[in-house]
């Protein structure tokens, strides 16, 4: 088992709406995958059924070789979810120790080192940051853990400029090859040199699975635009 | 400070334009070791395997060359580097013969305008 | 890591829960002082039933449901189902903890109103008990205990049918608890009256609360409800 994600047929409903529709694909180690497409496209609902936070209606994903929603498959994800998750009652300090309590893989220094260069008082309650602060957090927490698969959804969004250039800096430094990583995203102009393939979704269902280079040398024109083009209204 | 990328050529080889120039322009100087991957790839604000793609690239034309252990080294010969200072001024002067041409002048116009605006 | 989950839970909670716990024992500590010292020791045995009641019916339960609903149901599941476990070991850890605390808050209130009377302690370490009597007394102290957790089974697994409502949960809990608490009450006293009947009598008395087949039940719903909500709660797992 060479693929650290291996998804076959997998499809999700709610009531009459679809909102997968059939999606296969597979991710091998060593790859930052943007996978973009407009709101309501599928790609939150697709990542929830990767964490095992979502049951679909049928195929089937293998985490590292694990199906979704076991330990070991949970084990291998660093998940950011699209919103704050944290409970705001506790300190920096509190959750930092609970990430090391749970993790296996939760490296403390890297993120305390994270946590003195973002200038935060280890002591501070959640819910005294600001959102923008909240977010570093929570992306400091997923990115300080060595897992084998990285899901960030919506790591930039609602965040001022000079915080994305950090959370993108932040990604870059701490990536290992032997990991992969997937970023959902509208803000693909902004991601863009980042990635290095792209997945297209569109009502549930993936249109295009290509390298970035390529998309550029063979369309001439950048995701961002090829996105616009795409989905055009 | 991400480094300015267009978008309408693939990323890997506005990496190595960027490279090449900063090898010319004397950031990085003959016999200089270049930062790791992944430092570059923070600098530039790029994912770290389109990066190496790049740097194997210039590889590849002996401008860089790497040693097992310690990394990357800029070429310590300095024909290549001004063979390759030649080839990128060629490449912005025909960019601006071009344009020139585009506006009507003839290349003896061309010369007498560059010329008169030098010596301003 | 079922351990570690009710470690880190337990650690978590025990500030609030510690706190709650301890002041159910001073209060009987304090109402027996007063009670030993006034000329109206009823008064005094009111306030103690009273608080208790309060103390016992509301605070804890609030405190720990609300743990257990929020670190599951809420924004923080995406942490706690993120977790290294699968649903079922993290959801039954989340209900063990509860039932933990359930027990630890009935023994405060058995020390608390142990301690409105030392003299009663007092006198049967002087004077002895009959083995037989005691063994009753402990006998109907657990099928008591049993039947409360019982009705926290029941919260718990109403809270979870309530979230299957995305945005009527409380309502739907609330809704659910009320129809399990009537159904759980009327069961008990049929039980009741069986017993009461069986023995021929007119009046009840706690032997007939208490009664086998309440034992039985309760021990069948708190398994029935455990294993509903651990199951529906993984399998039906929906996080928006």
């Amino acid at each position: 088992m060479n693929n650290l994600l291996e998804i076959q047929g997998l499809s999700k409903t709610y009531g009459s709406v679809t909102a997968l529709n059939d999606v296969s694909l597979s991710i091998e180690p060593g790859h930052i995958i943007g996978l973009l497409g407009p709101n309501g496209s599928g790609k939150t609902t697709l990542i929830k059924i990767i964490c095992g936070l979502l049951q679909a209606n049928s195929g089937t994903v293998l985490v590292d070789g694990n199906p979704a929603g076991t330990a070991d498959s949970r084990a291998a994800i660093s998940y950011l979810p699209d919103q704050t998750y944290l409970d705001g009652n506790m300190t920096i300090k509190a959750i930092v120790e609970m990430f090391k309590y749970f993790y296996e893989d939760f490296e403390e220094d890297r993120a305390m080192e994270m946590i003195s260069s973002l200038n935060l008082n280890p002591n501070a309650k959640l819910k005294t940051l600001s959102k923008g602060n909240q977010e570093k957090v929570q992306l400091m927490l997923v990115m300080s853990r060595r897992a084998k698969l990285y899901i960030l959804d919506e790591p930039i969004a609602g965040v001022d400029p000079a915080a994305r250039d950090y959370i993108l800096r932040t990604i870059i430094s701490n990536y290992e090859p032997t990991a992969s990583m997937i970023i959902a995203t509208h803000l693909i102009s902004e991601v863009e040199p980042v990635l290095d393939e792209a997945i297209f979704l569109q009502n549930g269902s993936i249109k295009l699975f290509k390298p970035i280079d390529d998309i550029r040398a063979e369309e001439g024109m950048s995701v961002d635009e090829l996105f616009r083009e795409v989905y055009r209204c | 400070m991400p480094w300015n990328l267009n978008s309408d050529s693939p990323i890997f080889v506005q990496i190595i334009e960027h490279l090449k120039i900063d090898i010319v322009s004397g950031k990085y100087k003959p016999g200089d070791k270049l930062p790791s991957v992944r430092d570059l790839a923070a600098e530039a604000g790029v994912n770290p395997n389109t990066m190496q793609k790049a740097l194997s690239d210039l590889e590849s034309t002996g401008l860089v060359h790497s040693e097992r252990t310690s990394g990357r080294y800029i070429t310590e010969d300095d024909n290549m580097i001004k063979n390759l200072r030649k080839s990128l001024v060629d490449v912005q002067i025909e960019k601006f013969f071009k344009s020139m041409e585009k506006l009507g002048f003839t290349g003896e116009e061309i010369l007498e305008l560059v010329k008169q605006y030098a010596e301003k | 890591m079922l351990g570690k989950f009710i470690k880190y839970d337990l650690k978590k909670t025990a500030p609030v829960m510690g706190v709650l716990c301890g002041l159910t024992i001073l209060l009987g500590v304090f109402c027996s002082i007063f009670m030993h010292v006034s000329q109206n020791p009823g008064k005094y045995a009111l306030y103690e039933l009273l608080g208790l009641m309060v103390l016992c019916v509301v605070s804890p339960l609030y405190v720990i449901t609300q743990y257990y609903y929020k670190s599951l149901y809420t924004n923080e599941g995406y942490l706690t189902f993120t977790l290294p476990a699968n649903n079922k070991m993290i959801v039954s850890s989340k209900i063990i903890v509860t039932l933990i605390w359930a027990t630890i808050f009935c023994a405060s209130v058995f020390i608390s109103l142990v301690a409105i009377t030392p003299e009663s302690v007092v006198h049967v370490f002087k004077e002895g008990i009959d083995p037989k009597a005691l063994l009753m007394i402990i006998y109907l102290l657990i099928v008591m205990f049993l039947m409360g957790l019982s009705g926290v089974m029941a919260l718990i697994f109403s809270i979870c049918i309530g979230s299957r409502w995305r945005n009527h949960s409380t309502i739907g809990s609330i809704l659910c608890f009320f129809v399990l608490g009537i159904t759980l009450l009327s069961v008990y006293l049929k039980n009741l009256g069986m017993s009461v009947a069986h023995r021929g009598d007119i009046f009840w008395g706690y032997e007939d609360l208490f009664c086998v087949p309440n034992l039985i039940c309760s021990i069948v719903l708190i398994a029935v409800f455990f294993v509903a909500t651990v199951n529906i709660t993984s399998k039906k797992l929906n996080l928006d």
